[in-house]
């Protein structure tokens, strides 16, 4: 009968020399492997006389274990680096990654313009599409019957409703339903019966901002725009206000910002009228304050280089993956 | 508008080049769309603010020019000086002051003319007018130098000597000067004679009347009319023209006289003319003219700015107000050219404009605090958005209008519907009822350029009808999902199916924290008999999913199966459960058992999981399917349906006994309730 402990000695002392994963590969297979030393005492069980048997079993499989273990913990030691190589492993071939969608440019432009003003003390709010004349038009001070109404042609539907042809609608059922001092952003869809092109879409989006309180002038107005384009922008963006006129506010101003070589109109804003306070119920010598809409898609294509709007509306994922 | 600088310098000193008068115009509010330059003129291109039809002209243009800088201006010559006499005299009536407040015109008898003088034609095209003769280059002429429009008369073609600015009859009829034969309504201002309608008042002159190089004497027409019913005549005739422009924006009431002798003046000056009327004349010019109050306060209340006393004078004054008043108020009249200044606000704008917007400093408001307030709608929006991505879905956004036809095909919302009489494109002219048209086409579209794993979401509302009331909008949440379900190479290759939707739809829902939601089938048309799934909570329905139908597939041209599925979130937002404290981790260890049942092909695994609910109670923590198969060993009719069940006590550590015995009352009740057998190796064992 071999003597076990001089066997777990060799092998300590065999191990003890060798320096890489190959020499530790020849030492397994000189003792673990099918003809290995350990494999051929297991073969001589059956010659050990009987009452031994069990005993001597005992005695090899705590060998075996010690000597595999002896085995990993050299083989631990050399660290992944020079552990055995699966020469069959393709490390090259694709990861398994988890799938992930993504938001549409649109709303990642409402949610990048809303969080700065939400910075600025702005609230968000939603407002109908459906609307009626009053919202759309009378409380806004755009009289029936005006020329004035033609820069906001209009869908109706046939209960006599309208699709809202902007986001100022909201202004007034805010105000409405709230005292002032309010500082909301509104955004959502707006209806044009625009002839569809690369920069007109009878659906597009709108954000509609407002701030209303006992003091805000219209050099603040000015202030909050400068800093709003500057965060969406860069800090260096320029920016210029020309007068322009919308019923619903005075002073009106058309703001542009530079563009390559160019000026560019990015947002419409002015003082509130006072005639849009006394229609929803607001005292104009009391209350002050100015508004502002700008459209979604417009500021998307600049920011993403988009040439064509109706790129928004396809859907087509090779677009929307690159948002 | 277009506007010639040459024109300009008659009545302003320009000096500097074009593109500072450009920059000048577009700060002063007349915003310069283009920069045109000809031989030996340039030419801009002004979008004018509905609010300022004195800037419809080169006087009024050059007026403002004069406003902004405080240079000369003059404007050119009208007096005539001749003897007012003719032989023939009209009569006007203008019978409906709410329509044609004033009406005036003067006949020029016996009028030789030759060319049009070269500047004048080369003004006009310049301007977008085509020459025609000489008188009618006047009129057209002093439209454009002056904002008021006029019309001349071939003087021997109207019959009688009454002419009458009035409502039409309806059916009354005229050929316009274009030639087109219009049916006129009781809302149109005609100028008739004693015949009939001679021209569609403010609008378009009449055929035949028309002058042309015969003409010898002429009735030159110079008028007011109410600026809202020349609006809706010209949309309602679809004739837009010069004069409608600017009559429905409203022209200058004192200027109706002055244009009109204007072009007596220059008809004269090119024209031999024997005799020329005096003014014939009905209604009075409705010059108005508002005195506005304005306190210094309060520009700088709303502009946040002090502008010295005397330069708010100086521009106002420039501006053509009468500015008179000391100390802390001003009184000031407008010009009967600017029907826009009515209130202080009013004068504030011009001042700021004159001042300069962009020397306003800039400052950021003292802000109030507001109580913070979150949208629930929007917050549900924005994690439903995160949870959609986060599933490999893309957002999609899709027009609110859609086609009617698949809607009718698919008999859906048949009654409430909300739709558009004046829709731009015929067909889509309904406010869409639910969300698939949009997802439908776009997987339509992505399947056709080669896509193979089209996943996309959409966050919009839905419209439906209420009768009078306004539409219901109902925010709603639908995705879509068709092509591959396989994630990787490692995977192996499969189809989307049914259970993906659901496990979506499942996940969803446990993530915002819906509960106690029930099933039942859904029997519309748009899916699959069978494979449509309505979920309710509180027996209200909150959405749908499942496979869409063939019929649906057909009419969005998908040829692969796509599932679908939709949801309410102003539903959803009512029954999120706010208040979930947690559970306590379980302190004991759980004893998993397989088992694997051959099953009628009819019985549902929910009906084998609800029985072994019931038979468990508590102890089965948790229920699995792990596995589903038909064919091979398993007879016909039957399905092998194996489960893995969880039991796990909350008090104890639970002894093998006691869990064999309750797996084997299961599999007992289970064979006795539903037939549920054993797999025949399993038995032998």
């Amino acid at each position: 009968m071999t003597d076990l402990t001089a066997l777990r000695e060799e092998v300590k002392s065999k191990l003890a020399e060798v320096r890489d994963s190959q020499a530790l590969e020849e030492i397994r297979v000189f003792y673990l492997g099918r003809k290995g030393k350990v494999a051929n005492l297991f073969r001589e069980l059956g010659s050990v006389p009987e009452a031994e048997r069990p005993r001597f079993g005992q005695a090899l499989n705590k060998l075996k274990e010690f000597v595999e273990a002896q085995i990993r913990q050299k083989e631990e030691s050399f660290g992944t680096k020079t552990t055995r190589i699966d020469s069959v492993f393709d490390s090259t071939l694709p990861g398994v990654r988890p799938r992930i969608g993504g938001l549409h440019p649109i709303t990642q432009t409402i949610r990048e313009i809303s969080d700065i003003f939400l910075r600025l003390g702005f609230e968000i709010v939603d407002g109908r599409e459906i609307e009626t004349e009053f919202y759309n038009f009378t409380a806004l001070n755009i009289p029936l019957d005006h020329p004035s109404r033609d820069a906001f042609d209009t869908f109706y539907t046939t209960r006599g409703h309208l699709l809202r042809s902007q986001t100022s609608t909201v202004q007034i059922r805010e105000m409405e339903n709230r005292k002032p001092p309010l500082r909301i952003i509104a955004p959502g869809r707006v209806y044009r019966p625009d002839e569809v092109d690369a920069s007109h879409s009878f659906m597009f989006h709108q954000i509609e901002g407002l701030m209303v309180d006992d003091r805000a002038t219209f050099s603040d107005l000015k202030g909050v725009i400068h800093l709003f384009l500057r965060k969406l922008f860069g800090k260096n963006i320029q920016m210029r206000f020309k007068p322009h006129f919308f019923p619903f506010t005075e002073p009106s101003v058309d703001v542009d910002i530079s563009w390559g070589k160019a000026w560019l109109e990015i947002l419409g804003a002015g003082q509130v009228d006072p005639a849009v306070f006394e229609a929803v119920g607001y005292n104009p010598k009391k209350v002050q304050g100015f508004a502002f809409g700008l459209g979604v898609e417009r500021i998307a294509m600049l920011k993403y280089g988009i040439k064509d709007i109706r790129l928004f509306y396809e859907n087509d994922l090779r677009f929307l993956r690159q948002f | 508008m277009r506007v010639s600088l040459n024109w300009l310098k008659d009545y302003v000193p320009l000096k500097g080049s074009a593109e500072s008068l450009s920059d000048l115009l577009t700060m002063a509010g007349l915003n310069v769309e283009r920069l045109e330059r000809t031989a030996d003129d340039t030419i801009f291109e002004i979008e004018i603010t509905t609010n300022r039809p004195d800037w419809l002209s080169h006087i009024g243009v050059a007026r403002e020019i004069h406003a902004v800088t405080g240079s000369r201006f003059s404007i050119p010559p009208f007096q005539v000086k001749v003897q007012r006499e003719s032989e023939k005299s009209f009569k006007i009536s203008t019978p409906d002051a709410n329509f044609c407040p004033y009406y005036s015109a003067v006949l020029l008898e016996g009028v030789e003319w030759g060319k049009t003088p070269e500047f004048m034609k080369k003004r006009l095209e310049a301007c977008g007018i085509r020459s025609i003769n000489l008188i009618v280059d006047i009129t057209n002429y002093v439209l454009l130098e002056w904002g008021q429009p006029l019309h001349a008369f071939d003087a021997d073609r109207l019959h009688g000597d009454k002419i009458s600015a009035r409502h039409a009859q309806s059916g009354e009829k005229i050929i316009a000067i274009d030639g087109i034969n219009y049916e006129l309504a009781k809302d149109d201002i005609v100028i008739a004679d004693a015949k009939g309608p001679v021209a569609i008042g403010g609008v378009m002159g009449g055929k035949e009347s028309e002058v042309s190089h015969k003409t010898k004497n002429v009735l030159l027409e110079s008028a007011f009319f109410a600026p809202s019913r020349i609006r809706a005549t010209a949309r309602r005739l679809g004739l837009g023209s010069e004069s409608s422009y600017r009559f429905e924006r409203k022209v200058d009431p004192a200027g109706v006289d002055q244009a009109r002798e204007r072009a007596i003046y220059l008809i004269t000056k090119y024209a031999r003319v024997k005799r020329i009327s005096s003014v014939f004349k009905g209604g009075k010019p409705p010059v108005k003219s508002a005195k506005i109050l304005l306190q210094y306060s309060e520009i700088k209340k709303i502009l946040g700015i002090e502008i010295p006393q005397a330069k708010v004078k100086s521009y106002l004054n420039r501006l053509g107000l009468r500015v008179s008043g000391k100390g802390k108020k001003i009184s000031a009249q407008a010009p009967s050219f600017r029907a826009d200044l009515l209130r202080p606000i009013d004068l504030i704008e011009e001042i700021a404009r004159l001042y300069g917007y962009n020397k306003i400093p800039e400052t950021l408001p003292l802000m109030s605090p507001i109580e913070p307030r979150i949208n629930p709608i929007l917050a549900l929006e924005q994690q439903v958005r995160s949870l959609c991505t986060s599933f490999g879905f893309y957002e999609a956004v899709s027009f609110s209008l859609v086609e009617t036809a698949p809607f009718d095909q698919l008999g859906l919302y048949p009654n409430d519907r909300t739709r558009l009489v004046n829709p731009r494109n015929k067909e889509l002219s309904l406010m869409r009822p639910n969300l698939l048209s949009g997802l439908a086409q776009a997987v339509r579209r992505n399947l056709a350029v080669g896509e193979t794993d089209v996943r996309l979401f959409e966050v919009g509302n839905r419209y439906l009808d209420s009768g009078n009331q306004l539409p219901k909008e109902e925010r709603m949440l639908g995705f879509i999902l068709s092509g591959e379900g396989r994630l990787n190479w490692i995977e192996k290759k499969r189809h989307v199916s049914f259970y993906d939707i659901k496990g979506i739809v499942e996940e969803l829902l446990s993530q915002i924290g819906v509960q106690s939601i029930e099933a039942k089938e859904d029997t519309r048309s748009i899916f699959r008999a069978g494979e449509g799934i309505s979920l309710l909570v509180k027996n209200e329905q909150i959405g749908c999913y499942g496979s869409l139908s063939d019929k649906v597939r057909k009419i969005y041209d998908i040829e692969k199966s796509t599932f679908y599925a939709e949801f309410s979130l102003e539903k959803i937002l009512t029954l999120i459960k706010k208040d979930s404290s947690i559970s306590e981790i379980p302190k004991f260890p759980f004893s998993p058992r397989d088992l694997t049942l051959i099953l009628n092909e009819a019985v549902k695994a929910e009906a084998i999981i609800a029985r072994i609910r019931e038979m468990a109670g508590e102890l089965a923590s948790k229920i699995e399917v792990f596995d589903h198969f038909m064919g091979g060993q398993v007879p016909k009719g039957k399905k092998s349906l194996s489960f893995r069940i969880f039991y796990q006590a909350k008090d104890r550590t639970l002894q093998n006994e006691e869990v064999n015995q309750l797996h084997f009352s299961i599999i007992d009740s289970l064979h006795k309730s539903l037939g549920a057998e054993l797999p025949k190796a399993k038995l032998e064992t």
